[in-house]
């Protein structure tokens, strides 16, 4: 017994090669569904109590007696919690399948709380479910779950991975020093903490002579030029940003606008390339509408506007992150990623409306929408992103929808770019139909 | 919006670059650089350096390193407004008689460098250029500061391909001489900085002097023994690296070149000039080492 305890508590193979079939129901009067999907959710519950352990007798009286008080105070909270392997993760690694001790009958508190049903394994404690059935529906409502995501967490567990497994997708970069792997924990909580600093509010009402369909002509021209220079992806970002950030503190005349553009380019290539394109480039590029005086001051204008801050975090430094999260060494779903994220920088309300990280992680989960890439969100991207399905759906849906509308809108920069096949003609590929169907 | 010489007053020249100045009751010092080229002409706007140096300097606060307070442009010029440090702060540390006096000032020194590298890393910034001549130090109150970010870019993780004609010669990795990976290079170049600056402190000389990148490469492996496949995986298949590395040469003992490290030293100066960039320390790894024990 010692030994095939010790066994279950073992983390689970993920991906190896002798990997063992689902054992799950072997030895327990269990039906099968009950059996596959008996792992809790969510380790932190609305009561405050942290579930990673056994439920034992105590603990399950520790739980209703909270759940009474919480009841108490407020009557709408729910939660629900399947009795069975709980799993333990460590926040990072690999869960663990912790077997649950069976439960006797704990003593029933005065007021039997609605919010808590803990099902035993034996039939006839289904009886006791009924009770706390209204209260379940309501908490359904309130947090529907499409059906598709609850069967795909329970294969997911059938297949002997937790749900809330979380992948370690720096593991393999630990004795490479190109990936600094040591720092980017860092490095990212750094990024998500000055994000906000990068962000620009809505500025069009402030500017007099231009519209967001100006910006979007300008930003489909940026691309194009980007394209030509062969420059790498995190200058068009900070170009953009640069851009955004220069429009929402100083009006700029329609006929300047264009300057803006390959000034803040300039500034960019200057802070992230090898070799940045030179001044006369960028004139020439612009066909000769501004002269090289012009840039040079405009640059100058716009670095002091700005107060020199140029490092910023954009969208690509977290659409690198989390395409590593979702699937790292992906060539087709990058390029859809970087696809949608592009359609997404030329929507300027997209802009506006979201920060960096979300637009990142907003363009990964309609890539894996587009894609079919099931199940659509991980519980490894959940980790790395910090956002629900939920949090990204709306910004997803405009990003699905720009997919929709590219092959037929005038502006055709990144649809034009995104069906080479060099970066896996992602922009012929269908869009996601519906993205609030799919989940 | 205020003038350069409605903000600030009383200049008084340090050198042909530099001034101090002063604002309502305080002082800073001022740099002054110009964005014309040789020919006196603006022809590309703002150098690249600039841009980074300012831009990086803008987004740090630590106490290890110069702050940039304030940047005025003025015609061709750019006036660079940084926090005053008053005389006792000696630039190029190293030739400060007073460094050796105590050996566990060097250690306090060390430490800093280190804990300020790491911020950096953890900002992902790479210095690139770090040298004692842009270090200073006020041996009274045993701070130290870091200054001269002309070189530093940001850096994306996994790292692209960056120039690596970068940093003073004597301090430069193995795996930049060698232009390891395609010009790619991490964090670690920067703690194999702090190695060389280390051993300076202790020998009273650069560690390595050579003054071309092949007999750079010929002192270090003098000292640290010729790389194989076991101590960097690897480092036979770079193109053109076997005449670099010249005939094979056994590690010198480092207890016996530099016998007043303790073994905790040791250790430490060992793991910061391991030839492997993916087998030497971290600088956030360095500054828990049991070396630093008291400090």
């Amino acid at each position: 017994m010692a030994s095939r305890l010790e066994q279950q508590q073992q983390p689970t193979n993920v991906g190896g090669e002798n990997k063992q079939k689902n054992m799950g129901g072997e030895g327990r009067n269990r039906r099968v569904l009950q059996d596959i999907g008996n792992l809790v959710g969510k380790q932190g519950h609305g009561n405050g109590i942290n579930v990673s352990k056994p439920v034992t007798r105590n603990f399950r009286a520790q739980l209703l007696a909270n759940a009474q008080a919480a009841t108490e105070k407020n009557k709408k909270s729910s939660t629900e919690v399947n009795n069975g392997a709980v799993v333990a993760t460590d926040g990072v690694g690999v869960g663990n399948f912790v077997p649950a001790r069976k439960v006797g009958a704990a003593k029933k508190p005065k007021e039997e709380p609605e919010v808590i049903v803990i099902s035993s394994d034996d039939e006839s404690d289904e009886k006791q479910a009924v009770k706390g059935k209204k209260a379940r529906e309501k908490s359904a409502m309130k947090n529907a779950k499409a059906f598709s995501s609850v069967l795909s967490a329970r294969s997911k567990a059938a297949c002997g991975l937790p749900r809330d497994f979380v992948m370690n997708i720096d593991a393999t970069d630990m004795d490479n020093e190109l990936a600094a792997a040591e720092y980017i924990d860092d490095i990212y909580k750094f990024y998500k903490e000055t994000e906000e600093d990068g962000c620009v509010h809505d500025y069009m009402g402030s500017q007099p002579d231009i519209n967001a369909k100006m910006r979007s002509i300008l930003v489909d021209w940026l691309i194009e030029v980007h394209r030509k220079f062969e420059l790498m992806p995190e200058t068009l970002y900070l170009t953009l940003n640069i851009v955004d950030r220069f429009l929402s503190v100083k009006a700029v005349p329609r006929r300047e606008l264009q300057l803006v553009g390959i000034s803040s380019m300039l500034i960019a290539s200057k802070y992230e390339e090898i070799w940045a394109p030179e001044v006369n480039d960028f004139v020439c590029i612009s066909d000769n509408a501004y002269v090289s005086e012009q840039v040079l001051m405009m640059e100058k204008t716009i670095l002091r506007k700005l107060e020199w801050y140029l490092t910023v975090p954009t969208p690509y430094h977290f659409l690198v992150r989390y395409t590593k999260a979702s699937t790292p060494s992906d060539k087709e779903m990058e390029n859809m990623v970087f696809f949608l994220a592009e359609l997404g920088l030329m929507h300027y309300p997209t802009v506006i409306l979201y920060r960096p990280s979300l637009i990142a992680a907003s363009a990964v989960f309609a890539a894996r929408c587009t894609l079919g890439r099931s199940p659509f969100w991980t519980n490894t991207l959940m980790h790395y992103t910090g956002y629900s399905e939920e949090q990204l759906r709306d910004c997803a849906k405009i990003m699905a929808n720009l997919h929709a509308a590219a092959p037929g809108s005038k502006l055709r920069a990144v649809y034009k770019k995104f069906s080479n096949s060099d970066l896996s003609a992602v922009a012929l590929l269908s869009p996601a139909k519906d993205l609030s169907a799919l989940s | 919006m205020l003038t350069l010489r409605e903000k600030y007053y009383d200049f008084d020249q340090i050198s042909s670059k530099v001034f101090k100045c002063r604002r309502d009751d305080q002082f800073f010092t001022m740099k002054i650089v110009s964005i014309l080229n040789e020919e006196n002409q603006a022809n590309n706007g703002v150098p690249y350096w600039i841009i980074r140096e300012i831009s990086i300097l803008k987004e740090l606060d630590h106490i290890n390193i110069v702050r940039l307070i304030d940047v005025m442009t003025d015609g061709p010029d750019l006036f660079l407004v940084f926090e005053y440090l008053d005389n006792e702060f000696q630039a190029d540390f190293l030739k400060n008689p007073k460094m050796f006096m105590y050996p566990q000032m060097k250690k306090e020194f060390l430490y800093q460098i280190l804990n300020t590298v790491a911020y950096l890393h953890a900002r992902k910034i790479l210095l690139r250029d770090l040298r004692p001549e842009n270090i200073l130090v006020n041996v009274r109150t045993q701070v130290l500061k870091i200054a001269l970010f002309g070189a530093a870019r940001t850096f994306e993780a996994p790292l692209e391909a960056y120039s690596s004609s970068v940093g003073c010669l004597s301090y430069r990795s193995p795996e930049v001489l060698f232009q390891f990976g395609c010009e790619k290079y991490s964090t670690p170049n920067d703690v194999w900085a702090v190695g060389c600056i280390f051993g300076e402190m202790l020998l009273h000389r650069p560690l390595f002097s050579g003054p071309s990148d092949v007999e750079l490469l010929d002192e270090i492996f003098t000292l640290l023994g010729t790389p194989t496949e076991e101590t960097w995986p690897g480092v036979t298949s770079i193109c053109g690296t076997c005449a670099l590395m010249g005939p094979p040469q056994q590690p010198k003992d480092l207890a016996k070149e530099f016998p007043m490290l303790n073994p905790d030293g040791l250790d430490l100066l060992s793991k910061m000039l391991c030839l492997c960039p993916n087998y030497r320390i971290s600088a956030e790894d360095a500054v828990k080492h049991p070396y630093f024990k008291g400090v």
